[in-house]
Parts: C-alpha cells; structure tokens; sequence
C-alpha cells in the first residue's frame, strides 16, 4: 500500500515533469516563459560543473561566477538569521520573564506578520544604499519576531505545566531550574521559531535581491528574467528552492527529535 | 513531639485573572507523629492538594502555619518529599534519568547516582525500562517513576497525592502493599491523600476526614491496624465497618 502510494506520487512527478517538457516543445509556451526541463537541468549542470553563468550581462557585470551570487545570498542569510536567533531569543526570555513587557509590546507582535515590511524597501536604500547590509537588515527584522515570540510562547507553557513545581520540591537552586526545566521544557517550541526564521530570511533575502542588490541567487533570478535567458532563470530558481528544502528537511529532522522527546 | 504540625490553616485562592476568590481551607490543625502513616480523604475539590502543597512550602498559607521537625516552613525542604496528583515525569528524561534528577541536583557523585537509581527502580518494579522515555509508559509506569524519583532522596516525611490515581484496582493493591514495605523499611511518615476509603484504611494508622470546601477536618479515625500488614481485595470486618461509617459522613459533604 505504501510502496504504491510512493510509486504514484513519483508518477504524478514525472507526469508533471512531462508536460513541462512537451509544452515548450511543441510551442504552447513562449521560450521566454518557459524552456524544455531537459534543457534547464542541463543548463543547471553546466552551472554547477563549470562554476560560471553562461550569460554576457554577468559576465560584463563581472559577476559571472556562481560562487559570487552563492556568497552574497548564504552571507546575507547566515547573518541575518544568526542575528534573529542570538537576539530573538534573549529578547523572547526578557519578554516572559517581564510579563510587563509582553503586555505592552503584544499588540504589536500580534499584528507584526500582517505588515508587508518589503513595502519599506525605498527607505531601506535611502538609509543604507543598495547591498548587503540593507538585505541583512530586512532579513533581520522579518526573521527576529517568531522568534520571541515562539521562545516566549515556549517558556510561558512549562510555566503552565507542573515541572517548575515539580523542580522546587526538589530544591533546585534557579540557574537549575533554568537549565534542567525551562530550557529542555521550551526547547520544542524555541527550535520550531528558529525554523521558522531561518524559512522567514531566506524569503526575506531572495526577495530583497529582487530589489536591491547587485549580487545573489535573487539577483540572478531577477536578471535572468529581464534579460530572457529563461534557462539560466530557471536554474537558479531550482538552486533556491532544492537549497531551502534540503536545510529545511534537516532542520524538520532535528525538530521532530526534540518534539518526541517531549511528547 | 510531632513531625508534622499544622496550625489553624487557612488559604484562599485570589485569581488574577478577575475571577471571585476561592477559599479552599478554613482553619485546619491536626498534627502528625513520626513514623506515623496518615491519609487524607475527602470530595473533590475540597483543598487536598493544596494542603499537601502548603506542607511541601510550595504555596503559602493565608493564615496560620505549618512546622516541620519543629521549624516553621518557608519553602520546600530536603526532608520533604512530594509525589503529585498529576503526571509530574519530565518527558525529556528516561526513566533512569528522571529518577537521578533530585540526587544530580543535589549535587551526589554520578557513580552514586547510579546505584541509589537503579535501587529505588527495582523497587517500584521498573527494572528493564530505565532507558525508556515517559512516553513510552504506561500511566501508572509514570506514576512509579515520579515515585521513585521522590523515593531516591530518601525524605523522612513523604507526602503523596493521590499517587495510584492512575492505576487499576489490581496494580493499586500492589503498589500500595509496596508502599507499605518501603515505609516500614526507610522508616518515614508518610500523608498520603486518596479518594479510595478502603485504601485509606488499609493502609493508613489514622484517616483524615475532611468536609466540602472550605476544607475543614471533619472527623479523624484511627484504625488500629496491626503492624505489619497486608492489604487484600476483601476488607476485615473491622474496616468494612469504619468504610461505612466514613462513607455515611462523606456523602452528607458530597450532595
Ligand atoms: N492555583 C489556583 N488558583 C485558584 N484556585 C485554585 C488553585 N488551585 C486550586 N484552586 C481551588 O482550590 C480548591 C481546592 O483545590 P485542590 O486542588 O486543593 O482540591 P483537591 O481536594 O485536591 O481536589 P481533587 O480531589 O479533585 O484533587 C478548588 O476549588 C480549586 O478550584
Ligand atoms: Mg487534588
């Protein structure tokens, strides 16, 4: 039952990998819209052997080079996740710790994610130009608010469990109670916000490549598409999106590791 | 002099969330000597736990005090062990783990540890699930490791909440002659809390009575239980006749 499921689901790939081939082939689609797969992962392979884009507008640019755009995008995502990590995460402490502050600042973590924070990305370039640090910002910001407000909702939960209880009977001093009930008890909840925020910066980059950079995976997206090389747009989006899915694939396995323990 | 003495203790419950104030106690004394095997019952909600709470120093009191061992509480103390009504296993922790926690945190030497550890989980019969984690046990597994956990620090006073309240009858009986073989062999005084009369007077020297809440003592009976001894499905006449007598004055608290 399971290995057929598994077949047809493969079918229904294939299946979907066929059409896109045809279509082009037999000139339903523009080559502009959409080149033969074949051709897109040949033209992927060609990318990654040889390490350049086949494309005179990078090479004119002088960024022909797949490391350079690979650089600029895991830079921007690595620093601007790193930072709503290492921040997102203290301040989500502070938040449950001070529950003054959590109710002055709820309103606003409650309405944050409705706010399309990319319609600020003018200001971004007046204030800090086109390049990385504008990118890591928006990345920053976009990333850093689940995740206080995940470790927030964690800590606030074993609170609502009797461990903390359980811990005092037992006479833990408080940096014990930190380390052996609140954050083994939190933990779950703490990783899934990190998840989604490494999810949350790398959206948040790619898009802002689209924008405002001269560099990166969105930039050679976006390039790609203005100047028609279909195939070379293409391969790209497969980088981004096999990238993300591999690291988030991991980052699921870690997650579900925690969350049986806790279950 | 008493182990356990409890003085004109009362406790309201104040909500912060609005909601009208509860009084779960009103001016309950009665006092425990050592050594001694006291149960506790009463209907539901009638401020049990929060009595057991209140002698492990993790509530305060609205008025009046406890002392244990002759000081006054103010916080949880070593000598005071406590097994919760409800599931209290860290489900991070296996078995093993779980029952090492209090002596890690004491700071015991690992190899110790080790050895009161796997003692205490023969005892409650869990040997072979050390390196299980919680959810991989059955309630009352749970129960037995939260017990153990409390166990393996070696408290002279024990105070348990409804500690079988996940088990069935059979189990119960198991464990509850278990408990009274560990009681006679660490020699500790234990209060114990159950909704089960015929346990109660099986197991315990004296049974505490309490009304609805406010909980107050209604009636404390001893039942002069010979020592040692061994619980069985069927009841002595003796406690047959005290479970209905205590049943006649509970459910004049129940309706
Ligand atoms: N943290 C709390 N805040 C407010 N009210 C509480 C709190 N804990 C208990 N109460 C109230 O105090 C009363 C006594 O509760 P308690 O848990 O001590 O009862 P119990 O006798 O142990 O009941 P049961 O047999 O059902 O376990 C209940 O009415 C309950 O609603
Ligand atoms: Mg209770």
């Amino acid at each position: 039952m399971k290995a057929r499921i598994l077949v047809l689901r493969w079918l229904t790939v294939l299946a979907f990998l066929l059409v896109l081939e045809v279509l082009p082939r037999a000139g339903l689609v523009r080559p502009s819209t959409l080149e033969p797969v074949s051709v897109i992962l040949v033209r992927l392979g060609e990318i990654l052997f040889s390490g350049t884009i086949p494309s005179p507008y990078f090479a004119r640019a002088g960024t022909p080079t797949l490391a350079s755009h690979l650089s600029a995008t895991l830079g921007s995502i690595l620093v601007s996740y790193a930072g709503a990590v290492l921040i997102g995460t203290p301040a989500g402490v502070l938040l449950w710790r001070f529950p003054v502050l959590a109710r002055i600042l709820n309103p606003y973590l409650v309405v944050y994610y409705a706010l399309p924070i990319f319609a600020l990305y003018p200001l971004f370039i007046l204030l800090f130009g086109i390049g990385f640090l504008p990118i890591v910002l928006l990345g920053f910001l976009f990333a850093v608010v689940v995740v206080i407000v995940n470790t927030a909702l964690g800590l606030r939960r074993v609170d609502e469990e009797i461990y903390p209880k359980v811990g005092r009977s037992l006479g833990l001093r408080p940096v014990q109670m930190y380390l052996s009930i609140y954050l083994p008890g939190a933990a779950p909840f703490v990783f899934s916000g990190w998840k989604l925020a490494f999810v949350y910066s790398t959206i948040s980059v790619i898009a802002s490549e689209f924008l405002i950079s001269v560099r990166g995976l969105g930039h050679v997206i976006d390039r790609s598409y203005r100047n028609f090389e279909t195939a070379n747009m293409y391969a790209a989006i497969i980088l981004v999106i096999g990238g993300v899915m591999l690291a988030n694939s991991v980052l699921t396995w870690i997650e579900r590791r925690l969350y049986t323990r806790v279950e | 002099m008493p182990i356990i003495e409890v003085r004109s203790l009362s406790k309201v419950y104040r909500p912060n969330t609005g909601a009208p104030p509860v009084e779960a106690l009103r001016d309950v004394s009665f006092s425990v000597e050592a050594g001694e095997f006291v149960a506790i019952v009463g209907p539901s909600g009638c401020g049990k736990s929060t009595l057991l709470e209140i002698i492990a120093g993790l509530q305060s009191p609205t008025a009046g005090e406890v002392v244990v061992l002759g000081k006054p509480v103010q916080g949880p103390r070593t000598e005071v062990g406590i097994v919760f009504q409800e599931d209290s296993t860290f489900p991070w922790l296996s078995t093993l783990e779980n029952v090492k926690f209090g002596l890690k945190a004491r700071g015991v030497p690992p190899a110790v540890q080790e050895t009161l550890a796997k003692e205490v989980i023969q005892l409650v019969g869990l040997q072979g699930f050390e390196h299980h984690y919680p959810r991989e046990l059955s309630g009352g597994m749970r129960q037995r490791v939260a017990i153990a956990r409390t166990l393996v620090l070696r408290p002279q006073i024990l105070l348990m909440d409804e500690p079988f309240g996940a088990l069935d009858a059979q189990t119960r009986i198991v464990l509850g002659n278990e408990l009274l073989r560990i009681w006679q062999e660490i020699q500790a005084t234990i209060l114990f809390v159950t909704h089960d009369l015929l346990e109660a007077l099986r197991l315990a020297d004296r049974v505490i009575l309490m009304t609805r809440r406010p909980g107050q003592i209604k009636r404390i009976v001893e039942t002069a239980a010979p020592r040692p001894r061994e619980q069985t499905p069927v009841a002595s006449a003796k406690t047959a006749e005290l479970a209905n007598m205590l049943w006649e004055e509970l459910r004049q608290e129940v309706v």
